[in-house]
């Protein structure tokens, strides 16, 4: 089933993680396969900084830590590592960030995080200037890993998931990120039907897709819109033509959030708007603690609200 | 009475709310609500419950004689399988409210989402302003009353029953054609709306009904009233 939430200040936020956890909370219903959440605006960055964060599996300590080696030489070679630091660390895997800097193109970052997908043991959880939560289970546990309740931002997406396509690991929970443009993330709620043939004109164009996850070829379809000079919004109007299906999905970038429904309107979307913050999600039960006024999305019906 | 559903379970709520029905309460207000699901599924009784906020997904599903007010919104499927009462919903209703109820009246003032009425059996369904996608899905019985517009493939698949729209249509679904109303029809539309505080009837509507009155898949639709 799944619930998708989104929320978008005009001003940064100090209470925005706890926000977005209490909407996330009001939506556990609709799944407890996994949680994630994608934050904007909270953490400062230089210019050529980047924050890469990976999963790190190994049998043990030593295969960890020589994954994390290969990811720090590979890092040097697009720039500098300035500081490595395990966010979570357990006997199975550990969460671990890397902090970049002298990159001076997102392209690079897009390279070097395409070359440490490609390194045994490693998947990469997010690339850019924003951060990303996501791990199995319900958002109690993403909470408890990440500590978001306790973060600012001025906006965010989060996901509930019920899994129906692809498997349920970290790696598959949403949001999804896709490299081709700067910070640019996804949660859905549907499914694509027409996600094969979607994918074979993506990767046709050089898209490089991380998973079998239908919600991934989203976040590529709209990327490469904008790649192509498309605003969010034009972006959106085609998605809503050219994916087939029930869905509803809430795209981030590093200055907007927008919505999509299908044409049909088989899954639910409502947004609510005031007080310069702007707030989407699958059910109004999730937008009442913002005390806004709620609008009900139509079939084929997309929004996009800026900072 | 009331009950305060603040910090309450849904299945807390509703057997509160049965409980007080069983002690003869005849009016029960339902304080911060928020956006809860199933709130008063399964109440039979005579018996009338404000909602004083919005309704999550299935709001009075499956009631029996109930009188259910909702100050603001409710989610999907409002009213769902209701088999008698009155359920009024002053904001807006998420899509399938009405889905598939056996009597019964259910009012939205504001806009409905899709598949309203979506495969109702009986009984009446106004909406106050406009009514989404393929309002009347699978619609076996029952009158739909739509006072704006109706979006996409209204009455698709339609079997019996009928749409009163005073709007637009933007199109009709297999099986649905767009007549003109009887004096009985506007006696009743002129009835209905009355009772209902709608604003003064005025002879615009047409009504959607079935091509053929049972809809069989691969044969051609023919003319049949």
């Amino acid at each position: 089933m799944c619930g998708i939430v989104g929320i978008l200040s005009r001003n940064k936020k100090d209470d925005l993680g706890s926000l977005v956890i209490e909407m996330m909370k009001r939506l556990q219903h609709r799944g407890r396969d996994g949680a994630g959440v994608a934050m904007y605006g909270g953490i400062s960055l230089e210019k050529d900084q980047y924050l890469i964060r990976a999963e790190i599996l190994g049998e043990d300590l030593e295969e960890k830590q020589s994954a994390m080696e290969k990811i720090a030489d590979l890092a040097n070679r697009y720039g500098n590592v300035r500081s490595i630091r395990n966010v979570v660390e357990s006997e199975e895997y550990f969460i671990t960030d890397f902090l970049v800097e002298r990159v001076d193109d997102f392209q690079k970052v897009r390279k070097l995080a395409l070359e440490i997908q490609g390194l045994k043991n490693v998947a990469v959880l997010s690339a850019g200037k924003f951060e990303m939560f996501k791990d199995v289970g319900t958002i109690d546990v993403v909470d408890s890993i990440y500590s978001v309740s306790e973060k600012g931002g001025t906006h965010a997406i989060g996901h509930i998931r019920f899994s129906t396509e692809s498997g349920v690991d970290r790696y598959h929970a949403h949001p999804f990120q896709s490299f081709l443009y700067p910070d640019i993330t996804v949660v859905h709620n549907g499914q694509i039907t027409n996600y094969w043939n979607t994918r074979q004109r993506l990767e046709a164009k050089g898209h490089y897709f991380t998973t079998d996850n239908d919600t991934e070829c989203i976040v590529h379809y709209v990327a490469d819109k904008l790649l192509d000079g498309y605003s969010l919004e034009e972006a959106l109007e085609n998605a809503v033509k050219d994916l087939d299906g029930p869905f509803a999905f809430i795209i981030a970038t590093p200055d907007e959030i927008g919505v999509a429904k299908d044409k049909l309107g088989l899954r639910p979307a409502m947004v609510a708007e005031g007080d310069g913050t702007y707030a989407i999600s699958s059910e109004e039960v999730a937008l009442e603690p913002l005390g806004l006024e709620t609008e009900y999305l139509a079939p084929g019906e997309f929004r996009v609200y800026r900072k | 009475m009331e009950i305060d559903c603040n910090g309450l379970s849904v299945r807390e709520i509703n057997r509160q709310i049965k409980e007080a029905v069983k002690n003869g309460e005849k009016e029960i207000v339902l304080l911060n609500p928020g956006a809860k699901h199933y709130l008063a599924a399964g109440v039979v009784g005579d018996v009338e419950i404000h909602v004083k906020g919005s309704a999550g997904y299935f709001a009075g599903t499956m009631v029996h004689g109930v009188r259910m007010i909702i100050e603001k919104n409710a989610g999907w499927f409002a009213g769902d399988n209701m088999t008698d009462g009155y359920i009024e919903i002053k904001g807006a209703a998420g899509d399938g409210v009405g889905q598939g109820i056996y009597n019964g009246t259910i009012v939205v003032r504001g806009n409905a989402g899709a598949r309203t009425g979506e495969i109702m059996k009986n009984g009446t369904i106004i909406i106050g302003g406009n009514s989404d996608f393929m309002t009347g899905l699978y619609m076996m019985g029952g009158k739909i009353v739509v006072l704006g517009n109706i979006k996409g493939m209204a009455g698709e698949s339609i079997v019996r029953g009928a749409i009163y729209v005073k709007g637009d249509v933007d199109s009709l679904g297999k099986n649905a054609k767009l007549v003109e109303i009887t004096e009985e029809d506007e006696e009743w539309l002129k009835d209905t709306l009355k009772a209902h505080d709608f604003p003064a009837f005025t002879e615009k509507f047409r009504k959607i009904v079935p091509i053929k009155k049972r809809f069989v898949y691969g044969s051609a639709p023919s003319e049949e009233g």
